[in-house]
């Protein structure tokens, strides 16, 4: 999935878990919800990685633990009512942004397991390992490619459908 | 009209279109607010996918994290077990070497006691061995032989436990007129030299022939009247007053002996001191072991 490089940047990260839960802790934050929120930062840094444009200010490590403090944020900000911790300063609106591009990936994210297996394995062996329809027919037990490919149009309008639920319920109830 | 739009994006964004088809479509999409918004939605369902491996790999670098964490522990925490059990293992081993070096003959006995084996491999007089699983509860308490000349008179058969000596001279001779039922020093010799590769004390039995024995099966077990056999610097004697045990052997050498309790029978004479033997009454001293030293 990652190349050799950002395999060991990740396995190294890893290893400061500890540091992250230590520090995640004094903001309030359970470990259980320390280490889903250190996955998400790692997943967030592994993506800037890739692009051509960013640069890292600062050792990776420090980029990761920022992360986990917005990350912290948020997750707190929507727990409001148990809310612990809160930053002190205002985010700047990119980052907001940003943050607001994440969790809405998020949960697309979320509901692609909701479309089932088939669904799911069709779009990463297509999107992800770059697979032809016609491998993908034979891997997942379709007649051929053609029927793969309605397929995956299909899976796709059954996740759009479920990201529409979800909007239309959020437009409900704010 | 939607689904159509859809098949066209994800052309569009596979690099399906041809030339034309991009700049018809690029310009559809300025026109059209709606599409932008289906085009934008088509790329984040691209990046959950993307998203939703790389999480399963992140997921699996945190297992392999915490398994190894797991392992680290569990070494941690079996090197600690077994420098621990190590280390009781020989704080053990020096307290039961002190204890071996005993002050007096009572203190001996009682060690050697709770050392004695659960199971014992008997050499019978005919240097073949046997494997008996007799519990220790169903014999005397041992009766240790270590100072020099240590006799023990009786006509019980008695099971010898003599540790493997070192020694050169270490045959088994016999001066019986019975040669049929003495042992084959050969076939005893072999049985020792596989003790003593074993670090094993070597275990027999014997007695005095008689009527009785014979009918409780046990005479080819037996010293006949009169012989007497030598292990190295150990002797039994046999004579009609019963065995006699003579060890001549150093004090870093015990030899243990103990009688079957159903086998107990009382000695017919019993030396009384040097001079002469006293006549017992076979029923009142049943069971009683003598032991003289000289």
């Amino acid at each position: 999935m990652f190349s050799d490089n950002i395999n060991k940047e990740l396995n190294a990260l890893y290893k400061k878990f500890p540091d992250i839960k230590k520090f995640l802790g004094t903001l309030g934050c359970d470990a259980t919800t320390a280490e889903d929120i250190f996955q998400e930062a790692l997943l967030i840094y592994s993506r800037k990685r890739k692009l051509d444009d960013f640069e890292l200010n600062v050792e990776p490590f420090f980029f990761v633990r920022s992360t986990c403090k917005l990350l912290w944020y948020n997750e707190s900000r929507k727990k409001s009512n148990q809310q612990t911790y809160s930053l002190e300063v205002d985010l700047p609106q990119e980052v907001e942004d940003w943050m607001q591009k994440e969790f809405k990936i998020l949960s697309i994210e979320k509901k692609l397991n909701e479309i089932g297996e088939q669904c799911k394995e069709l779009l990463q062996l297509f999107y992800v390992k770059a697979w032809s329809m016609d491998e993908i027919a034979k891997k997942i037990g379709l007649r051929n490619d053609k029927v793969a490919k309605a397929q995956k149009y299909r899976c796709i309008q059954k996740l759009k459908d479920k990201v529409q639920e979800d909007v239309q319920v959020e437009s409900l109830t704010f | 009209m939607e689904t159509d739009w859809s098949k066209v994006i994800e052309r569009y964004l596979g690099g399906e279109l041809s030339a034309e088809g991009i700049e018809a479509f690029e310009f559809e999409l300025s026109l059209n607010p709606d599409l932008r918004s289906e085009l934008d939605l088509h790329k984040m369902i691209r990046e959950s996918v993307f998203r939703s491996a790389e999480r399963l790999a992140i997921q699996s670098i945190g297992t392999k994290y915490h398994f190894r964490l797991k392992l680290k522990k569990w070494l941690m925490f079996t090197s600690v077990v077994v420098t621990v059990s190590i280390t009781i293992a020989l704080v053990g081993l020096n307290n039961g070497a002190s204890e071996s070096k005993p002050q007096d003959a009572r203190f001996v006995t009682e060690t050697q006691s709770n050392n004695e084996p659960q199971a014992i491999e008997t050499i019978d007089s005919t240097g073949s061995s046997m494997v008996e699983s007799t519990p220790v509860k169903d014999y005397t308490s041992p009766r240790i032989f270590r100072r020099n000349n240590d006799r023990i008179v009786e006509n019980t058969v008695p099971v010898i436990s003599v540790p493997v000596p070192a020694k050169s001279d270490d045959i088994i001779s016999d001066n019986s007129q019975n040669k049929e039922s003495a042992v084959k020093s050969p076939e005893l010799k072999d049985d020792r030299k596989n003790a003593s590769r074993k670090k094993q004390r070597l275990i027999f039995k014997t007695g005095l022939q008689n009527p009785t024995d014979v009918k409780e099966g046990i005479a080819d077990s037996q010293i006949p009247s009169g012989a007497h056999w030598t292990l190295g610097n150990f002797m039994i004697y046999a004579s009609e007053e019963g065995i006699t045990f003579h060890n001549f052997l150093t004090d870093d050498l015990i030899i243990v002996g103990r009688t079957p309790k159903d086998q107990l029978k009382p000695p017919t004479n019993v030396p009384k001191d040097k001079e002469g033997v006293e006549e017992t009454d076979p029923e009142k001293d049943k069971g009683k072991i003598y032991l003289q030293n000289y």
